[in-house]
């Protein structure tokens, strides 16, 4: 039998809005909890957090749905929260896009909780200092934390006839041509990516107070600036004399630490992130300190960086519904024991927010080890510049500061590029 | 047998459109998912661009405000849209006026079915069956500092001309130009070959017997007829750089070093999604439109049919 016009086009449409109902999300319901992360499975943070997840599911009966996305997981989120799809709790970092996060009220600030959560008393205070918005808010809850030392190859630097890590930059500049003349590369940095910017930033603001150069990395003004203009001169001294190693600037940070663990180079800035990498016959001849200061700087000591945002926990929008919160507090808090922040210091070679947080085990990683023992004693730490730097300028200023590594670029043309970014 | 007269003229009368002519109502059903699903995500956005580049957006997750022409008067403000612009501009006449000519001839040489041209089509089109992402990989290694290509230099005495590809302000471009060239070549021939493969052999053997060679015979007789064709490829790929760049160069050099190789492309991208600038990237997104518009139908009236 022929189909009638209007039954054909009845039998459409019903299929139309069948299968639309069939494509809807499932709704949410108070025993599954969904969790954004960074943290990658098969790592060893990754070990840690699938036995968190294991017990809390085992401890409430709850499912955790994990979601697992890198770089991309403030875009993963913003995109899912603009369909009002987000996660429950997102765990990530301090930095850049999620910056704006609770003014935006992309997420809601931890203050609301820590006090009736008792967390408060776990986390310690330079950690919330560290989380808090201009309003006085702590965001999000602090968790993982990191140092940021230069590394040093004494292996390479004894060859070169240097007997320890130079302290001040007329020492550093000696041992650039000793370094050289043994045909030793000094330093190799990622010149064009993140790790590059943090150096360059790290070295511009030696002359600096903590409190200028908040202000200078926050609002602009390098060239106006006299002691940011002769922390850029600076760098641009060092670039010339030899420092780098031949085309950093085309160096990613993973080719930095591939050329210094492979005795490229002596001489690499690195986090606590890349302690587990080091090989092991390595860790024996690494050790840890600070970029050396100029005459006459702000500091008194080489300088590292130090902070506590390399990663914590975002209650979202729909982790603060009354039927999730209850689980999302659960699922927070178990991180605070102490045994598994512990598990996580251990795992990550890095320090944790938490106040409780050492099992007393003897640390395995030289590097660990060092950085935990012998690094507070030697330097002073710097202003981190990605609590400080506008997250939307963020990637404009890598690309910007991926310039001042190119040999011939001058102290002039550096600062008009940095303070362009700021002038939009 | 004699005319006995001429027969009336003749007037056509329009035919009634028989009913299997006419459009099915219930065809038209059919349709209607697709319809409805290319006026939702495919015009649907196009007018939206020019919505969303009178708004002052900070952020998807952020309100937004109208604010008229003012992203448009900070774009032409902008010393960043402007280099922007003369890169897109420096990729397009650099790259297809060589990318078009050399797949035209690698394309006529295929057409001629020389020993082993099966072999030849497969790794011709190859480029075009790698991934964005699997490309930039590769060639991140053959550019890098320590990858292929200095390696080579470095291996012929050449180490005075090893440099950062990717990292250098003069060089940074001109790398991800060469990479276009490499990845449209190859595709392009195999397209002209199939279009030159269907000449009649004819004329072409006519041509050898009056004495053209080769050059001749490609330049003023193949060409000739495939003019439109050539217009058409050409347009694709003027389409492909100049909307499709943002890709290649976010993997290979960030549109860095400062914005070296930054194009109007990538710059739309960039503004949206690394600087949270929504409104400002759709009102470059408008200009790109535009110039897109503007340059298909130069392309199309410049190469159309001339019979």
């Amino acid at each position: 039998m022929k189909l009638s016009r209007v039954s054909a086009v009845v039998t459409v449409a019903a299929t139309i809005f069948a299968l639309t109902a069939c494509s809807g999300g499932s709704g949410t319901d108070n025993k599954t909890l969904t969790i954004l992360s960074n943290t990658q499975n098969g790592t060893p943070t990754g070990d840690v957090q699938a036995k968190v997840i294991a017990a809390f599911e085992k401890s409430t009966g709850a499912t955790v749905k994990l979601t697992q996305a890198g770089d991309t997981i403030p875009g993963v989120y913003e995109t899912s929260l603009a369909g009002g799809k987000e996660a429950d709790v997102v765990m990530v970092n301090l930095a850049e896009n999620t910056n704006n996060w609770v003014k935006e009220g992309a997420a809601i600030p931890a203050s609301k909780y820590l006090d009736s959560w008792g967390l408060t008393d776990k986390i310690k205070p330079e950690a919330l200092d560290a989380w808090k918005d201009a309003k006085g808010d702590v965001q999000g809850f602090p968790y993982s934390g990191f140092v940021w030392p230069v590394w040093y190859n004494m292996d390479l630097l004894n060859k070169a006839g240097i007997q320890a890590p130079p302290t001040s930059t007329d020492e550093l500049l000696a041992d650039v041509s000793k370094l050289k003349a043994a045909g030793i590369p000094p330093l190799v940095i990622g010149g064009v990516d993140w790790s590059g910017q943090k150096l360059f930033l790290q070295i511009a603001q030696m002359y600096m107070t903590p409190d200028e150069t908040t202000t200078v990395y926050s609002k602009g003004g390098y060239c106006a600036s006299p002691n940011a203009m002769k922390g850029i001169n600076l760098f641009t001294e060092l670039r010339d004399a030899g420092l780098f190693l031949k085309g950093s600037e085309g160096y990613t940070s993973d080719q930095m630490n591939a050329a210094f663990y492979d005795g490229k180079a002596a001489i690499m800035s690195a986090g606590s992130w890349a302690f587990g990498d080091a090989p092991a016959a390595l860790q024996a001849n690494v050790k840890l300190g600070g970029f050396p200061i100029p005459d006459g700087g702000s500091y008194d000591k080489p300088t590292a960086f130090q902070g506590y945002t390399g990663g914590g926990f975002w209650v979202s929008p729909n982790g603060a519904k009354a039927d999730k919160i209850d689980l999302v507090q659960k699922f927070i808090t178990a991180w605070y024991a102490p045994a598994v922040a512990a598990s996580w210091a251990q795992a990550s070679n890095a320090p944790t927010a938490v106040i409780d947080s050492g099992s007393g085990a003897p640390i395995a990683n030289l590097i660990t080890a060092a950085a935990v023992n012998d690094l507070p004693k030697a330097v002073d730490f710097a202003v981190m510049p990605d609590t400080v730097v506008p997250g939307t300028l963020s990637d404009a200023m890598i690309r910007q500061t991926s310039v001042a590594f190119a040999p011939g670029t001058n102290a002039q043309a550096i600062c008009s590029g940095l303070d362009s970014l700021y002038a939009k | 047998m004699a005319i006995k007269s001429l027969p009336d003229v003749v007037v056509a009368t329009p035919q009634r459109k028989s009913r299997e002519n006419r459009v099915k109502p219930a065809l038209l059903g059919l349709s209607l998912p697709a319809i409805l699903w290319y006026l939702a995500f495919t015009i649907g956005p196009l007018f939206a661009i020019f919505y969303i580049a009178l708004l002052d957006w900070p952020g998807f997750i952020a309100p937004s405000s109208f604010v008229g022409l003012k992203n448009f008067q900070t774009m032409f403000a902008d010393p960043v849209f402007w280099q922007a612009a003369r890169n897109s501009l420096v990729q397009l006449a650099v790259v297809l006026p060589i990318m078009l000519p050399v797949s035209f001839m690698v394309g006529y040489y295929v057409s001629l079915k020389p020993r082993g041209h099966r072999i030849l089509r497969v790794i011709l089109f190859t480029p075009a069956l790698i991934s964005l992402a699997a490309r930039s990989i590769v060639f991140l290694s053959i550019f890098s500092p320590t990858g292929m290509l200095n390696g080579l230099l470095r291996g012929v005495g050449l180490d005075s001309l090893a440099t950062p590809w990717l990292a250098s302000q003069s060089t940074a471009l001109g790398t991800v130009m060469a990479v276009d060239l490499w990845s449209g070549i190859g595709f392009t021939a195999i397209l002209f070959s199939a279009r030159l493969s269907s000449i009649p052999e004819e004329v072409m053997e006519a041509a050898e017997l009056d004495g053209a060679g080769q050059w001749r015979r490609m330049w003023g007789i193949a060409y000739p007829i495939c003019h439109d064709y050539f217009g058409v490829l050409l347009m694709l790929q003027f389409i492909w750089m100049f909307f499709a760049s943002a890709g290649s160069i976010l993997l290979l050099t960030n549109g860095g070093p400062g914005n070296s190789s930054t194009t109007l492309s990538f710059l739309v991208y960039n503004k949206a999604f690394r600087e949270s600038q929504i409104g400002y990237s759709q009102a470059v997104g408008v200009i790109l439109f535009a110039v897109g518009i503007a340059g298909m139908v130069l392309i199309r009236r410049a190469f159309r049919p001339k019979y």
